[in-house]
């Protein structure tokens, strides 16, 4: 029973996604392990005395004078209803080749610990595969064989850390790796220019799965077309084309999380019953929706044509949306968010006006834009994940709808025209807000139509040195590199980050680029070819001037690094190392660091846990430690794979920090790059009078965790005024917390002081 | 140096400011033939300069308050430097220069070899960071000791089973490094040993080879490999540590001084109020 869990590798968390949707029924399920859930509706089954035949494969569901036949092999089980809820599990992808049907070929990897000093082989590229090599590699030998030239597919934590593991000789990866055939104690590999036999005593196959499409369509349900992405016509509750046949769970396409599939579950037996059932979450989106009558379906319809954004979309999308959705009503002058905040939801207005302010870095505030109702902004932060680039002021009294950056980016991915509105919109604000501040909105919005928006992966370089330049480009989102080659040698001259521009110094020139430019992360950017480039920089005397002083200022500062090879190593330091991609870095300058580890004391005192966030190792440069300390990167992979959801969370000013509702499970500090987030076995410190009260049997709070481990990491001392401890508490000044735009002037003052050259 | 970082300009143009006025005060305001401690100006000096000894004995204090957002611990101690200085010129100008009472001449004395003491540690704090730099290391003190303790046990491993010989080699070689009693104070003056590897090795087994049979020679002379890179560790971790504890060890002079000192200046103070 409960296949999909069953499956679960021993001691992988269960996630009760999403929280903003009751759980209905009497089935258990909270954030926890799988052993646990698994113990609890095992019970549950056992007590409610279920009819359950195991071992029997269905293969077939016919329908006939109103009563279905369910044939299980050599069983027939007749029923008046089926509810389908086989999940897409049960049907692995085959690899086509001799030795597959072995026994010591698997397709699950329940318990990690069974194999001990084993030759491993995990076939597959995806996320299932490398979390199969990784939980075996610290106990045997493991090689994965990936067909692609790379991790396509997997999440960015996973095949980071896949790498690092191959890169320290803990993990073997064969990319571009074909499988050959497979014997009892090796496994075939084809490579592109070779042949290579592996030894392998296990081999895991994690190649995909099939949806159980040829199944269904043999029990005469439909489907919309042959496309192999395609869902099963379904009705509001889960009723295929042949009456009587449901489809619940992972099967039926729709929100395919375990909490939905209980909550489908419970839908279908309500219906079945008779009773009349309102779909999951209704009241909690009648709440949403309270300036409104009607059931959510009227109020839907009601809001739809303010929303203009959310025209393609289904009614079941938007309530998905509304869950993450909150309503705001502002009066004149108030302000949504700020420029330089960190929040990344989307807003709709439905009512009133808004202006957009920016402030220049020397310059004061004024107005590039307003907006009124129809329109959506946000849409900046949303896509580059970075702070907000303007303020919001609302001109008149108005009503916006807010959505979380996670819930809009979903939907935007599954909605096409949902998501070119989107792009347009920040093609369009971001020629604003940085090249053509006083432009008309229909130059923007030409200009938006003759732009490409490219995406680039870590390392791939989007403009080579030497080459002829045609383009000019927009960093949309993530980071780049711009270095020189010299003798051989990668100089680092520059990293630009979301908002800044490259490619404009060969355009005005006329010559070959200069230097070549990197992508040190997942990369966006935005594309104009040389004619449009020029269309635009020629009607702009202001442009035109602002874009030649930075072309100077740049070519005086790859001059400077040439002559200074210290700051061509602190470059490749700072964008190799990744200490770039940081918010707020934790610098240690060793040359004035006496060792007292006042920092580290005051870390200790300032946390209710009584442990230190800071470790005074890490990597150097040029007597510059930086320390293994919470980066707050722009991009934190910790936030991903929270159980919870936001347990791990960012708030306005920056700061990513550990909430109460954290169960423990290690998945932020697998998931950081650095290891700056530390697991430790916490015990709240008690006050005296907490002492006393568990002396008289008073029981003790809530917040004290005995045993197990927590996650431990900077918060840059929240709540704590003044700022972080360690840079108060130290004596002679060595701690540094530095953010992106003090990098340069400060670590760069800091290395050439050293060298005698400042 | 520690006091001449352009950051403490602001402090150094106020202890400039308050000196010239200091002395400008007592050159202006206090008579010759009544410069001493019991005249008004005397105590106006004296009671400035207890206020000052009190200021620079909350330091302690505030450096261990890790939730206090009163200002930096960096920005007190300068303060601290900077006022302890201009305390000792005012305790001068408050003795008006006439040393005849004990007691506080002997605070006087205290005082003054605190304030030595003091800058001897701010020119610690100035010189000992870059030397220590030198041990170019990303390891604490702690896990450098973990690695000696991991290449002792491969020695350990090495030598089980072997011959009583080589066994006593082994502890011999162990022996050479084994920290004794107060070892945290001996090693400030311990020299750091630098010798090249290769020489080394070739002396030790020169030394030893004829002492373990033939069949041992080239696990003795992995052993002695062993032992080399655990004294190189060794004496890195000694370095190290030796650098960090001078930066400690001052403390222990500093401290002590001034609690004799505010001791001997409650004696002052309380002899001033019953002699009168």
């Amino acid at each position: 029973m409960a296949n999909t869990l069953f499956c679960y590798q021993k001691g992988k968390f269960v996630m009760s996604e999403p929280k903003d949707i009751p759980l209905r029924g009497d089935l258990w399920l909270q954030p926890s392990l799988r052993e646990d859930v698994l113990e609890r509706w095992e019970a549950a089954a056992r007590s409610q005395d279920l009819n359950i035949f195991l071992n029997h494969a269905v293969t077939a569901v016919e329908k006939t004078d109103g009563r279905f036949q369910v044939m299980a092999g050599s069983t027939i089980f007749e029923a008046r209803k089926v509810i389908l809820a086989i999940g897409t599990q049960g049907n692995p992808r085959r690899l086509e080749v001799p030795g597959e049907e072995l026994p010591h070929v698997l397709s699950l990897l329940v318990d990690p610990e069974k194999y001990i000093d084993q030759d491993i082989m995990v076939i597959g590229g995806g996320d299932s595969s490398i979390e199969a090599a990784i939980a075996q590699a610290a106990q045997n030998r493991v090689t994965m064989a990936v067909r692609t030239p790379e991790f396509i597919r997997a999440k960015e934590s996973l095949e980071r850390y896949a790498l690092d593991r191959a890169k320290r000789g803990e993990l073997t990866i064969h990319f571009n790796a074909t499988v050959e055939r497979i014997e009892p104690a090796t496994v075939t590999l084809r490579l592109p220019i070779s042949t290579l036999n592996v030894t392998a005593q296990v081999v895991v196959v994690k190649i995909g799965t099939l949806p159980p499409r040829d199944f269904l369509e043999k029990c005469g349900i439909a489907f919309p077309s042959s496309e192999p992405g395609a869902l099963p016509i379904l009705s509001t509750l889960y009723e295929t084309n042949i009456p009587g046949l449901f489809l619940i769970g992972a099967v039926s396409g729709r929100n395919d999380l375990i909490k939905h599939g209980l909550n489908q579950g419970y839908e279908v037996i309500e219906h079945i019953s008779g009773r009349k059932i309102e779909p999951a979450g209704e009241e909690s989106l009648k709440k949403r929706l309270d300036f409104l009558e009607g059931t959510v379906s009227e109020r839907i319809r009601e809001i739809l044509p303010k929303a203009p954004l959310l025209v393609a979309a289904t009614e079941e999308q938007i309530r998905e949306l509304l869950l993450s959705s909150q309503f705001h009503r502002l009066f004149a002058g108030e302000v949504v968010f700020r420029q330089n905040d960190y929040s990344e939801s989307l807003y709709m207005i439905l009512e009133g006006s808004f202006e957009v302010l920016v402030k220049p870095d020397n310059g004061a505030e004024g107005a590039v834009a307003t907006m009124g109702a129809g329109e959506f902004f946000g849409e900046m932060s949303l896509i580059s994940g970075r702070r907000r680039t303007a303020t919001i002021r609302a001109v008149s009294a108005a009503f916006l709808w807010e959505v979380s950056r996670k819930a809009m980016l979903k939907f935007a991915h599954t909605t096409p025209p949902a998501k070119d509105l989107i792009d347009r919109a920040f093609l369009i604000h971001a020629f604003q807000a940085y090249l053509f501040p006083n432009s008309h909105y229909s130059v923007l919005a030409r200009l938006a139509d003759r732009a490409k928006i490219l995406k680039f992966e870590r390392r791939d370089v989007i403009v080579q040195e030497g080459e002829q330049g045609d383009n000019f480009y927009f960093i949309r989102s993530g980071m780049v590199k711009v270095s020189r080659m010299r003798a051989g040698r990668e100089i680092v001259v520059a990293y630009l980050c979301a908002g800044q521009y490259f490619g404009e110094m060969s355009l005005l020139s006329g010559e070959p680029r200069v230097a070549s430019v990197t992508a040190i992360d997942k990369v966006q950017v935005i594309q104009l070819v040389k004619n449009d480039f020029f269309d635009f920089f020629e009607s702009s005397p202001e442009l035109k001037k602002r874009i030649n002083q930075e072309a100077e200022r740049r070519r005086l500062r790859n001059v400077e690094v040439e002559i200074r090879p210290e700051l061509a190593e602190l470059g490749r330091f700072m964008t190799g190392e990744e200490v770039v991609v940081g918010d707020n870095v934790l610098l240690i300058d060793e040359s004035r660091c006496i060792h007292c580890d006042n920092c580290v004391k005051a870390c200790e005192d300032v946390h209710e846990d009584g442990q230190t966030r800071i470790k005074r190792t890490g990597i150097k440069f040029s007597n510059i430690l930086v320390a293994n300390s919470c980066r707050h990167c722009e991009n934190p992979l910790c936030m991903t794979d929270c159980p919870p959801g936001d347990a791990i969370a960012r708030d306005p000013r920056g700061e990513v920090y550990i909430r109460d509702n954290c169960i423990g499970c290690g998945n932020c500090a697998a998931n950081c790059p650095y290891d700056n987030i530390f697991m430790a076995s916490v015990e709240k410190r008690w006050s005296l009078l907490e002492w006393i009260k568990a002396s008289l049997g008073k029981g003790r709070s809530e917040n004290i965790v005995s045993g197990g481990s927590f996650p431990v990491k900077c918060d840059l001392c929240r709540g704590l005024k003044g700022g972080p401890a360690c840079v108060r508490s130290c004596p002679t000044g060595a701690v540094l917390r530095l953010t992106p735009g003090e990098y340069h002037s400060k670590i760069e003052s800091l290395v050439l002081e050293r060298k005698g050259t400042s | 140096m520690l006091l001449l970082r352009p950051e403490n300009a602001r402090w150094r143009h106020w202890s400039y400011g308050i000196f010239i006025l200091l002395i400008g005060s007592y050159i202006w305001l206090v008579a010759p033939e009544h410069s001493y401690g019991g005249t008004s100006m005397g105590l106006v000096y004296g009671t400035a300069g207890l206020v000052m000894i009190l200021f620079l004995m909350s330091y302690g204090v505030r450096k261990r308050s890790y939730q206090s957002s009163l200002g930096t611990v960096e920005a007190w101690l300068h303060s601290h430097i900077y006022i302890g200085l201009i305390t000792m010129l005012t305790i001068l100008l408050h003795s008006g220069f006439r040393f005849h009472d004990r007691v506080a001449v002997a605070a006087l004395i205290f005082l003054s070899l605190v304030a030595l003491s003091g800058l001897f540690g701010a020119i610690l704090y100035t010189l000992v960071p870059p030397m220590l730099t030198s041990v170019d290391s990303n390891f604490t003190a702690t896990e450098m000791s973990d690695q000696i303790n991991q290449v002792s046990q491969s020695m350990a491993r090495l030598a089980s089973g072997k011959s009583d010989e080589f066994q006593e080699i082994h502890a011999g070689l162990l022996q050479a490094e084994r920290p004794g009693l107060m070892a945290g104070w001996r090693i400030l003056f311990r020299r750091y040993l630098n010798k090249r590897l290769e020489n080394r090795i070739s002396d030790s087994f020169q030394r030893y080879s004829g002492r373990v049979h033939f069949e041992e020679q080239a696990d003795l002379t992995q052993l002695l490999v062993l032992a080399h890179q655990r004294k190189e560790l060794h004496d890195r971790l000694i370095y190290k540590q030796r650098h960090i504890n001078i930066m400690g060890a001052w403390l222990y002079v500093h401290v002590p001084l001034a609690i004799v000192t505010m001791a001997t200046i409650a004696a002052h103070i309380a002899a001033f109020f019953y002699y009168g």
